[in-house]
């Protein structure tokens, strides 16, 4: 889980993108491998950079575009 | 403009109006505009899916920032949730959107235009402009034919239904991992 942030805390950068299992490396892998992900599952892979990155991995269940509608309360 | 797309190989480039089918949030009653969502709502899985596996700073579908920003804009509303907004964050890092000086001051439909061009004359990527509105052939021949009136449009202009043959042509398995992943979505639904 990331760590949370105290307060006064600047977030400095974050990214999100789509990533299969089977292309991550390193701490996102093991992120991934803790939540019992096979490769072919494709995650949701959010980055924050503190000081070291922090890497969240959220797994899309069904279809990318659905989950994303979904999870956006389009739908 | 992206910089290791491996050679020979298609790419999409995305007008307005795909985005608009792909990401309409309900079924559409009508059956030849159903036919359209089903097929744009494939094709935008597969984008998502074929991007998630390549590495960094390869693409396998491009828009112009004009056309992007366009999308998002209607898509986000005026009070936009945070997951909203990740939403479309998450759609950008998912293609190439293409700005820059040389696009900013075209329309959308030229600035995809140009970068089909660019894609085309530039390597060996075979792109296809993907668009559901029937005039965009007219229109990317009076584009040509603003400066060379013999001049032929270079790559073909497809809408979801025939770019989603194509893509099962190419990407079989790919294909049918969009196909479960579909239906376990219905199934769920």
């Amino acid at each position: 889980m990331p760590r949370k942030r105290e307060k006064g805390e600047r977030e400095m950068s974050a990214d999100i993108r789509i990533r299969a299992v089977k292309v991550l490396h390193g701490r996102a892998k093991e992120e991934a491998m803790k939540q019992g992900l096979k490769s072919d599952d494709i995650v949701i892979v959010k980055t924050t950079v503190n000081s070291l990155p922090e890497y969240s991995v959220e797994k899309i269940e069904g279809d990318p575009v659905s989950y994303l509608l979904k999870r956006a309360g389009k739908t | 403009m992206a910089s290791s797309v491996q050679s020979s190989e298609i790419v999409l480039v995305l007008c307005h109006s795909f985005f608009h089918d792909a990401f309409r949030p309900h079924k559409p009653l009508d059956s030849n505009v159903f036919k359209t969502w089903t097929s744009s709502r494939f094709v935008a899985n597969l984008i998502i899916e074929k991007q998630a596996r390549l590495s960094e700073g390869s693409f396998f579908a491009f828009t112009s920032k004009q056309v992007f920003d366009s999308f998002a804009s209607k898509f986000e509303g005026d009070k936009p949730s945070a997951k909203l907004i990740e939403t479309v964050q998450i759609l950008h890092n998912s293609m190439y959107v293409v700005g820059g000086n040389a696009l900013k001051n075209l329309s959308d439909d030229d600035s995809v235009f140009v970068i089909c061009d660019i894609l085309y004359s530039r390597s060996n990527y075979k792109p296809i402009l993907v668009s559901d509105i029937p005039k965009k052939v007219e229109k990317a021949e009076a584009f040509y034919h603003k400066q060379d009136a013999n001049a032929k449009i270079p790559y073909p202009i497809c809408n979801a239904i025939e770019v989603e043959l194509i893509l099962r042509d190419k990407f079989p398995e790919l294909c049918n991992l969009v196909d479960r992943r579909l239906k376990k979505s219905l199934i769920k639904a």
